[in-house]
């Protein structure tokens, strides 16, 4: 009889056929919209960017898994192109060729594998590295911003943040047209909020986001901003007395709250398991968010919210247990 | 009423349920086997001990081996003919275990008192009822092989207030239970209203998922005719529906409560005034009652990519699976087998087992590779689907890193190794692997600490 050679192992015996790589390569293609339209709107350069720190990235992972004697083959899995991906998105178009070079060497070799590689990395790759660019190179990373027709300016956000009393505010591309289908300043990947909400919906279909994350991120940031009290008289439009920073939709469609909520706030590996805790990381981030937006430093905070919470992940998971089945007691009716 | 019904229960996985490759296909009474094997160790619980020896002629039905202890079941000879030997062998656990071997002369002898025509048993006292399903030596036949007596045994202080037939057959590819409501509905329902009466459970329901519409309505009508106010509840396929728990939960919304500090013990679905016997388990009762009847036989699907002609088998306890994978043709190309259904089943490295009393099919499936798995990525699929709701990802990573002294905190006790989660896990991690193993260390530490403080 056959069954001379059996495979054995422990139950279940059949899997489903989600796996990794079908997961990393799902987000990249989430991604792919908005990154089409960074190329659109700033030139080649940005897809030279993307692929490059991609491309970039999978090497790094690829030398650090050979070196360490692990299976190559794992840099091809889409994590580390998901990384590079997403650092070159939240860099702005002029960033010089060095910057998302290194950003991406470091993104991979420091803040992923010097934790243990996949799986085991306290904070986002990608955000990382570009707070560790924007330490480096500031310069490159607060200035290089254009608009859609070429000429240098200030990213929405920054030009709120840094508006003068006086000083007329180019209201072109700071309408929320523009900042919804992405005809503004930025960095490369984060403008268009309609496609970046495009990519977020797919993935949520899919299942892989859960729809309470980007939603109480989201929520969070524009409720605060909205009612918190903010005091540059500058940022208002004098002619009608509106000011930018108060209109609900101009805080969600500016800045990278959309990336940052669809793509980096989901990340798997550095935020909470469960749902409750993903609610409690939105929220929190939102809150940063709309703090260091309004009172902040940086005209944006995403970056730097999203990091803080995934320091507070695995107490946010200690905290968040499910109810486990069975804890609630049963009163027995006497009959 | 007894509280509402969802009809499921929280988290789960579908799995294609791949039913369709055995269950068009009719109950057929597997070849007569030469010789059987019985195996001394077929419930949970202390193994009998034999009490015949080489050479012995014993009859059909014959005691062959003895319960030591309450939580123990008797063994009965599948067989008329002469004990070959008493010896270890091979056993679906994997440690070799022993096993009566009795060459069968193919008579088909009944011992004395068994196998007449069914005896009115309606004015049968509890006690009596418990002790003919003890003596017939009856234990769960979905898998999990608890004895039956012990279940109807339950203390005063716990009343039974319904009493719940399992015919979920959650696993996919399995259709013993299937075929059995179909064929054979009259036995199982008349079993469960013995059942019934014995605990004195005011209702009585059996569940069955949505995937086997005939079945339902086959019990529906047969319980019409027979047995009115039997409930028979179509419930939503999900894995792991037909788990006791899970089942109870879908049927009443009442949770069986979890282990809990300090003692971390069982609680049993007593504890919520439930009874819960699998649909087999309920026909062996009828037989046992009303015939005398020792349960010496059971139905085993044999079904898989791996096999040409998947089959429904009545096959006697100790048959060689090698006979039942015969009959169904095994493909060349082959490469897995397994003793129960795809989920929670057991993988043998070879065909050399007996059928036992637990054993609801054999699972041939072809392209079988060795799972290549990854760290964790934290998605948190396995904590959505964890149908006892604890997180089986943290309690991998906490056995891999030996750190048995967390695991407890982390409620390894609630775990009824379903497998929903290594199911779902896209690294194809080892989850219930690791549990299961972090769990016997933790038992070892416990045993030790209870050691130290009786010293």
């Amino acid at each position: 009889m056959a069954l001379d050679k059996l495979v054995v192992g422990h139950s279940p015996h059949i899997k489903s056929d989600e796996s990794i790589r079908r997961i990393m390569w799902t987000v990249v293609l989430a991604l792919t919209p908005a990154g089409v339209f960074g190329i659109i709107i700033f030139g080649w350069y940005a897809l030279v960017m993307m692929l490059g720190s991609m491309a970039v990235c999978i090497a790094t992972e690829w030398i650090i898994l050979k070196l360490t004697g692990r299976d190559a083959g794992q840099a091809f899995d889409g994590s580390a192109a998901i990384t590079g991906m997403l650092f070159a998105m939240v860099c702005g178009p002029l960033v010089h060729w060095y910057v998302w070079v290194v950003g991406s060497i470091v993104a991979i070799a420091v803040f992923k594998h010097a934790f243990g590689g996949l799986g085991c990395n306290i904070w986002n790759p990608a955000l990382m590295a570009r707070a560790f660019t924007l330490a480096a190179w500031g310069k490159d990373l607060t200035q290089g911003f254009v608009y859609p027709d070429g000429t240098a300016g200030a990213t929405p956000l920054g030009v709120v943040k840094l508006a003068k009393e006086g000083v007329p505010i180019d209201t072109e591309y700071l309408g929320l047209n523009e900042l919804f289908w992405g005809k503004t300043a930025g960095c490369i990947g984060e403008t268009s909020a309609a496609l970046l909400l495009l990519g977020g919906i797919f993935l949520i279909v899919l299942k892989y986001v859960d729809w309470r994350m980007p939603l109480s991120f989201i929520l969070t940031c524009v409720v605060l901003v909205w009612i918190l009290p903010y005091k540059n008289k500058a940022a208002q439009d004098i002619a009608s007395g509106w000011v930018w920073w108060k209109e609900p939709l101009f805080a969600a469609f500016s800045g990278g709250l959309f990336l940052g909520a669809f793509f980096m706030a989901t990340d798997m590996v550095t935020t909470p398991v469960t749902k409750t805790g993903q609610v409690i990381f939105g929220v929190g981030c939102g809150i940063l968010t709309a703090i260091i937006r309004l009172y902040g430093g940086y005209p944006e905070g995403v970056c730097y919210s999203i990091i803080i919470m995934n320091t507070a992940t695995p107490l946010i998971d200690r905290f968040t247990r499910p109810r486990k089945f069975g804890a609630k007691e049963y009163a027995r009716t006497t009959s | 009423m007894a509280g509402s019904m969802p009809c499921t229960f929280p988290g789960g996985v579908h799995p294609k349920d791949c039913k369709e490759f055995s269950r068009e296909f009719p109950i057929e009474v597997a070849p007569a086997p030469g010789k059987v094997r019985v195996p001394l160790a077929q419930h949970i619980g202390a193994p009998a001990k034999a009490v015949v020896a080489k050479k012995d002629e014993v009859k059909k039905g014959q005691v062959i081996g003895e319960p030591q202890g309450f939580v123990s079941a008797a063994i009965h000879s599948p067989v008329s003919g002469k004990v070959v030997e008493v010896k270890e062998h091979p056993h679906i656990f994997g440690r070799p275990t022993l096993c009566v071997v009795i060459e069968n002369d193919g008579n088909e002898e009944w011992a004395e008192g068994m196998g007449g025509d069914p005896e009115d048993v309606s004015a049968l006292e509890p006690k009596e009822i418990i002790d003919r399903v003890a003596a017939a030596g009856i234990v769960g036949m979905g898998g999990a092989t608890f004895p039956t007596h012990v279940k109807l045994s339950s203390p005063k202080e716990y009343p039974i207030e319904i009493a719940i037939i399992n015919g979920v057959e959650c696993e996919p590819f399995l259709t013993s239970d299937h075929r059995l409501m179909l064929e054979e509905p009259e036995r199982v329902l008349r079993g469960a209203e013995i059942l019934r009466r014995t605990v004195n459970a005011k209702r009585l329901v059996i569940g069955i998922e949505a995937n086997k519409p005939d079945a339902i309505g086959k019990m529906r009508d047969t319980a019409k005719e027979i047995l009115p106010d039997a409930e028979v509840v179509e419930l939503h396929v999900k894995y792991p529906q037909g788990a006791e728990k899970q089942l109870i939960y879908a049927l009443t919304g009442r949770e069986v409560p979890a282990p809990r500090a300090p003692k971390f013990g069982p609680y049993f679905p007593m504890h919520v005034g439930a009874l819960v016997q699998n649909v087999g388990t309920a026909a062996a009762v009828y037989d046992a009652v009303t015939r005398r009847i020792p349960l010496i036989e059971r139905i085993v699907t044999v079904t898989g990519t791996g096999v040409e002609s998947p089959k429904n088998f009545r096959a006697k306890i100790g048959t060689p699976i090698e006979a039942l994978l015969e009959a169904a043709k095994v493909r060349p190309e082959a490469n897995k087998l397994i003793l129960g259904g795809p989920m929670m089943g057991l993988a043998q490295g070879s065909p050399d087992i007996p059928v036992n009393k637990g054993m609801s099919g054999v699972l041939v499936l072809t392209g079988a590779r060795p799972d290549v798995s990854r760290a964790c990525i934290r998605c948190g699929k396995c904590v959505d689907v964890c149908s006892q709701a604890i997180m089986p990802q943290t309690l991998s990573i906490l056995a891999e890193a030996e750190r048995f002294d967390l695991v407890e905190g982390y409620d390894i006790d609630n775990c009824i190794l379903c497998g929903s989660c290594s199911y779902v896990c896209p690294s194809k991690r080892p989850i219930v692997h690791l549990i299961e193993w972090a769990r016997g260390a933790l038992g070892a530490i416990r045993r030790k600490k209870a050691e130290e403080q009786k010293v």
